[in-house]
């Protein structure tokens, strides 16, 4: 019936009873997640606060939200569950099928088509919601209280989904298809809206409570050493608050299943590529407490696959961020995958259970507006948004996605916030750029040109024609790789204005006839001949001999250390067509370098 | 067991470390026999290790603190042509 081992808990477990006598049965979600009954019982009262029990919102309003969002996250088993539950309160099919297809056009109440538009926004494009939207909410005659329902509304459907993802459970009902289509595109993306957002931060009104007068956050501040303002923000609901607080315990902080530190790594890479600013921070902060550095903190959240981990720690997180950022592509080999790294059945439940978990809380916390309570390394701003969409389009998800815009160098980190700041207009933030890069630009330089005095100037030259095309750097490679690309070519037209060589693609006689010469075996350790400074003089010299597509190549591997990948993208070639002239260029050296360390030459060498 | 040339061909990969087991398992035989292809890689390796450590084309760190500041008050004036003659 699900992807993972079923157990019995009997009727009479008190989660199912609860279900059956609301819902009318115990959905195959719930009894999927057996294994963990007492994420059951959080779940259950989740459920009974939000959906069951009488709220701001009418019922129906919050099944529309619950199926708009279903039907956006293409989940057919929550959208059935909620098809049938919108049918038993008498809403004609013929008008649910409207109101999916397009909710404008369904003659709702123009309140209730502003908060359908709202909590789409807030699940699909959550990184564009700012204060001006629920400004539009209140406008349309709703209250703080309403508006945090609904967000709280929309934040379980993500938990929901994901569940269902994750387990693979079959609709309870005969299953309904999702209709094409729809209101994808009705948000609006306010750029300006969103910049001065951060001014009316929280968005929604909240009551002030202490430690000492609500016991959720004295629990806050005995856990985790601090009461997080996303708690706060929800205060309109303690009920609520204090049922997260619940979860939190239970899914967050357990450390019997999978361990607490792990499963901060996943809160961590899914929030992370959530664009959440607030909890990467936060978790980052959590993480320093149990003993990981923030610097290793950023490499897992931004590019977990080189961070170092073990090869489980690696698929369980290629796991959660498959689950929540392509659900469509995610299936029963995913839980192979971790079954094979010898994860349980449990431990496979709670990494699902938990990165629906993360999902709620993202997704509630882009509602809410909250400031980080940590100072943020990175904030993530809308204009990450479409590169996100476009690596996921681009398929596999940790590897493609992960790895070009976060890697630690890359779109999120350093060089990324001072482009940001220099696209704002802040000229002098360009330096810490020049300061970062300057070295890497001019060693390509002058491997290329052979002389100090270009290298100098064509150092600037890259760095203005950087700055002038600041605003074309996609972010689809590295900065560096970027800035290297313009070195390159700055550094042939040098060459071609002397006239030595018109280009890279330029074939050589040399190729052709290319064989080793140079035989004799070479001395034990040929750095002990000369100095350092000889042995840098050696080199550079005999690298300004080969011919400049074999020097390129070693220039950008061999000293100035880039990978493979990287060197092929600055070069703008195929990777195996890289090695192969790196290969060339590395023998070539190797033949003109031998007369130097051969042996016999341990006497001569300081004459 | 791999010809020089098949030796050569996978050289490349085989010196990055990032042949397959198999492969290497194969230049391994081949090199033991091979006195030819052994001076090949031993002197390539000993290539690799004294262009990667000894500061080849290394920027002293005056030079770079010049360009910075050269490079910036040249953006703050605006100019953006960067043709030098």
């Amino acid at each position: 019936m699900s992807f993972l081992k079923e157990i019995e808990l009997g009727e009479a477990f008190e989660p199912f009873v609860f279900f059956r006598n609301n819902l009318g049965l115990v959905p195959n979600l719930f009894r999927a997640q057996a294994l963990l009954p007492r994420v059951l019982e959080v779940e259950a009262e989740l459920t009974n606060l939000l959906l069951v029990q009488a709220g701001a919102l009418t019922a129906t309003q919050k099944q529309l939200i619950l199926l708009l969002i279903a039907a956006a996250r293409r989940n057919t088993y929550c959208f059935t569950m909620h098809w049938e539950a919108l049918r038993t309160m008498s809403v004609a099919e013929e008008q649910l099928r409207k109101i999916v297809i397009d909710h404008h056009d369904a003659e709702l109440s123009s309140a209730d088509v502003a908060l359908l538009d709202f909590c789409l926004k807030l699940s699909e494009h959550a990184i564009w919601i700012c204060s001006r939207d629920v400004v539009l909410l209140r406008e349309a005659g709703l209250s703080d209280e309403q508006i945090l329902e609904a967000e709280l509304v929309a934040s379980y459907e993500k938990f929901a989904c994901t569940l269902a993802t994750g387990l693979g459970v079959r609709p309870d009902f005969e299953s309904r298809k999702i209709p094409q289509a729809g209101p994808a595109d009705s948000f609006h993306a306010d750029v300006n809206a969103q910049l001065t957002s951060d001014q009316f931060r929280p968005y929604l009104r909240n009551v002030d409570l202490q430690p000492e007068n609500f016991p959720p956050f004295a629990f806050f501040k005995e856990k985790l050493g601090f009461v997080p303002d996303f708690f706060r923000a929800q205060t309109l609901r303690t009920d609520v608050v204090e049922s997260q607080a619940r979860a939190l315990e239970v899914v967050l902080l357990t450390h019997d299943v999978l361990p607490r530190v792990k499963k901060e790594f996943i809160f961590l890479v899914i929030s992370a590529a959530n664009l959440n600013t607030y909890c990467v921070a936060n978790h980052c902060g959590l993480l320093r407490g149990l003993g990981i550095p923030e610097d290793q903190a950023d490499q897992i959240a931004f590019n977990h696959i080189e961070a170092g981990l073990s090869a489980p720690d690696v698929a369980l997180l290629d796991f959660a961020l498959k689950l929540t950022q392509r659900p469509a592509g995610f299936s029963e080999p995913d839980i192979e995958s971790l079954r094979e790294h010898d994860f349980t059945d449990e431990q496979i439940l709670e990494a699902v259970v938990l990165s629906g978990f993360v999902e709620f809380i993202n997704m509630l916390n882009m509602g809410l507006g909250v400031l980080p309570d940590f100072k943020p390394r990175h904030i993530f701003k809308s204009e990450h948004f479409a590169k996100r969409e476009s690596l996921k389009l681009l398929g596999e998800i940790s590897l493609q996605y992960v790895n070009p815009s976060l890697a630690s160098d890359g779109l999120m980190g350093e060089d990324a916030r001072l482009i940001a700041r220099v696209r704002e207009g802040d000229v002098e933030a360009f330096e810490g750029l020049v300061r970062r890069h300057n070295v890497r630009v001019y060693r390509t330089l002058i491997g290329i040109t052979g002389s100090t005095d270009e290298a100098e100037d064509y150092t600037q030259n890259v760095f203005l024609k950087a700055f002038k095309n600041i605003g074309r750097f996609e972010g689809a490679s590295k900065f560096s790789t970027w800035l290297t690309r313009i070195a390159i070519n700055e550094g042939l037209e040098c060459l071609r204005k002397r006239q030595k060589l018109v280009s890279l693609d330029d074939s050589d006689p040399v190729e052709e006839e290319f064989s080793p010469r140079q035989l004799r075996a070479w001395v034990d350790d040929p750095e002990q001949l000369y100095s350092k400074k000889e042995i840098r003089e050696i080199v550079q010299k005999e690298m300004m001999g080969l011919p400049t597509k074999y020097r390129v190549a070693v220039l950008l591997r061999d000293i100035q250390q880039l990978s493979n990948d990287e060197a092929a993208a600055s070069l703008n070639l195929g990777l195996e067509a890289f090695k192969s002239r790196l290969l060339r260029g590395r023998l070539m050296l190797r033949e003109a370098l031998a007369p130097r360390f051969k042996k016999g030459m341990e006497g001569m060498a300081r004459v | 067991m791999f010809s020089c040339e098949e030796v050569l061909a996978t050289l490349g990969a085989y010196l990055d470390d990032e042949a397959t087991a198999d492969v290497r398992h194969q230049i391994e035989e081949h090199l033991t026999h091979c006195r030819t292809c052994e001076v090949m890689y031993d002197s390539a390796k000993k290539t690799l290790k004294i262009v990667t450590d000894n500061g080849v084309f290394e920027v002293p760190s005056a030079l770079s603190e010049s360009l910075v500041n050269r490079t910036m008050s040249r953006i703050r004036l605006g100019e953006t042509d960067h043709s030098p003659d």
